[in-house]
């Protein structure tokens, strides 16, 4: 299908990914997925070549499925290639009042379709939380099933042992393996992938702290974030392929304060003027000084008014009663 | 289980009223004898000393040691819920936290009780023996009362000097001095009104006039109080509690020497 061949809109930074139009192939795969109604003729993708580029072997032909989401538990469409060795994410980019221009045609629908790879241990965790209370070893197969999303056992062949093995306790030899959920696993492999993320942020300076136009240029040099907040907004990314539950246990793994997640959730109602102003604190700080005093003021009035008149009783040539009478034993 | 129930309930209420002002808490030791407090003022140069003695209770219960360390204003401000007739009962349970006042009145149309959380107060206990003073002094408690808050007018402190002759209580400021003398006078017709002196040796001793002020906040107790005194001693304040034990209170003399 010649005309949908194009090439624009090439992105220089991602050298290894191409705009594809589907050709006549990949329609036929579209047919399949018959829930997709809007434009069943043709789509608009980003992928990697390699996924197009492949012997027309019915095989391994990439498949798009419907499967669940590790973060909201509803359905979401992945995309198999390579024979199920590879999956990802499809992501849709849509607009109104947008349409694409192929050769000599125009296409109403303008969305455009974003794939990325993902770690495909992201999408079975569910399942082996799920499984965690039946507290037995088992077999992939027996793990990874789902009864609304029947494509869900594909994900057996997409995941290795190797990956398998981060998250879970292993059994068995090389002809049958069976696993069990494994938090402390899970958690320091969540927390290695977080720190690479961090990491990544850190070297491509992506701002992580406030919001400001990507193109705002800075005066001074480039005021970057400290670790604790690339930290923190990796853990964020990461969690968009976590279960609430995983994610919040993530978060005190990494030691991460849950305060500003907090704020987020205010941010959801538009904070009225009084909040804004409380949230201004002071630029020194008097607070320890402060509590000192209070703590002077709170001993002090402890004693009631007589008490005080007593203390302020000259007491020289008083030696304390405790002096008079031995402390130890007693009458 | 501790439980002890008092016809006389007005009495909680003078003893509560005579400490409270010295001490802020306290704790109040109960055995199968009965209760003992004693606990010394924040600037430690006073004590007091108070024995209830179960006898003196119209029902006593204490089935294992205890003592409630309890803010003495929160008691005093239950107390105050008391009627000056109502029978007044003290409980609370082994490892309780916490001590309940029930109050009746007279003729049982109303009970009301207060609980009142307990503290964990960690105080040393002075052993003070039994001692023989050089003077001791039972004069009225009203008279003394008065002696004191006249002398606190004209200073700070009050020399008690006590020899054969009688006792005397004299004060000395920037406006002048004052003394005032008290005679033996064993012969009063009324008992309470005696004045009586039992004396080894003179002793002359100085003592802060505001303490002994806080002192005779216990007056309603007794109608007589008796003053113990040697010399370098601390001077002891007796009011006797009817049939049930007392309420001493024993203060540090100011010592001259100390000065130079």
């Amino acid at each position: 299908m010649p005309p949908s061949k194009r090439n624009t809109r090439s992105d220089s930074s991602k050298n290894d990914e191409e705009e594809n139009g589907n050709d006549n192939n990949d329609t036929d795969k579209k047919k399949k997925i018959s829930y997709v109604k809007k434009d069943p003729d043709q789509w608009i993708f980003l992928l990697n070549d390699s996924i197009v580029q492949e012997s027309p072997d019915e095989e391994n032909k990439p498949v798009f499925c419907r499967l669940r989401h590790p973060r909201t538990g509803l359905g979401a469409l992945f995309l198999f290639a390579k024979g199920d060795k590879e999956i990802y994410e499809v992501t849709q980019f849509k607009e109104e009042n947008r349409s694409w221009f192929i050769g000599n045609y125009v296409q109403q629908d303008g969305s455009l379709f974003i794939t990325t790879p993902v770690d495909p241990v992201f999408l079975v965790l569910p399942y082996f939380i799920k499984m965690e209370k039946t507290n037995r070893y088992m077999t992939a197969e027996q793990i990874i099933y789902d009864d609304e999303f029947s494509e869900t056992s594909r994900l057996c062949n997409t995941s290795q042992v190797s990956d398998l093995h981060q998250v879970s306790q292993t059994k068995g030899s090389d002809s049958l393996y069976a696993y069990k959920f494994d938090k402390e696993k899970t958690l320091s492999w969540l927390k290695i992938k977080t720190e690479r993320v961090a990491e990544v942020l850190e070297e491509k300076k992506i701002s992580v702290c406030g919001a400001h136009s990507a193109t705002f240029v800075r005066s001074k040099k480039f005021a970057t974030g400290s670790k604790d907040e690339y930290l923190r907004y990796a853990h964020g990314m990461i969690s968009e392929y976590l279960p609430q539950d995983l994610s919040s246990d993530l978060r005190q793994y990494l030691g991460i304060p849950s305060a500003p997640e907090k704020r987020q959730s205010e941010a959801e109602n538009p904070p009225s003027k009084k909040v804004k102003l409380e949230d201004i604190t002071p630029t020194e700080d008097y607070s320890k000084m402060r509590g000192i005093q209070e703590d002077k003021a709170k001993s002090k009035s402890k004693l009631s008014a007589a008490q005080k008149k007593l203390s302020q009783v000259d007491k020289t040539g008083m030696k304390s009663i405790s002096s008079f009478f031995s402390p130890k034993s007693k009458t | 289980m501790f439980e002890a129930r008092l016809v006389q309930g007005a009495l909680w209420k003078k003893v509560i009223d005579a400490i409270k002002d010295l001490l802020t808490e306290a704790k109040w030791d109960c055995n199968s004898t009965g209760i003992t407090l004693q606990a010394m003022d924040s600037s430690h140069v006073s004590l007091v000393s108070l024995n209830l003695r179960a006898e003196g209770f119209d029902t006593f219960r204490c089935d294992r040691n205890l003592s409630m360390g309890i803010n003495l204003s929160s008691m005093s401000k239950i107390l105050k819920c008391a009627g000056n007739d109502d029978v007044i009962t003290i409980k609370t349970a082994d490892d309780a936290d916490t001590v309940t006042f029930v109050f009746e009145s007279q003729n049982n149309e109303k009970v009301s009780d207060y609980e009142i959380r307990l503290l964990d107060l960690d105080t040393e206990h002075l052993g003070i023996p039994e001692t023989e003073y050089s003077c001791v002094v039972k004069l009225p408690a009203g008279e003394f009362q008065r002696i004191c808050r006249d002398l606190s007018q004209i200073g700070e402190s009050v020399v008690i000097t006590c020899t054969k002759e009688g006792v005397q209580f004299s004060a000395s400021g920037d406006l002048g001095t004052g003394n005032i003398k008290l005679a033996q006078n064993a012969s009063a017709d009324k008992e309470e009104e005696a004045v009586v002196i039992e004396m080894n040796q003179a002793v002359t001793l100085t003592f802060a006039l505001r303490y002994l002020n806080f002192f005779t906040k216990a007056t309603p107790i007794s109608n007589q109080v008796t003053l113990s005194m040697s010399q370098d001693v601390p001077l002891v304040v007796e009011y006797k509690v009817a049939d049930m034990g007392y309420l001493r209170y024993y203060l540090a003399p100011k010592m001259e020497d100390q000065d130079d």
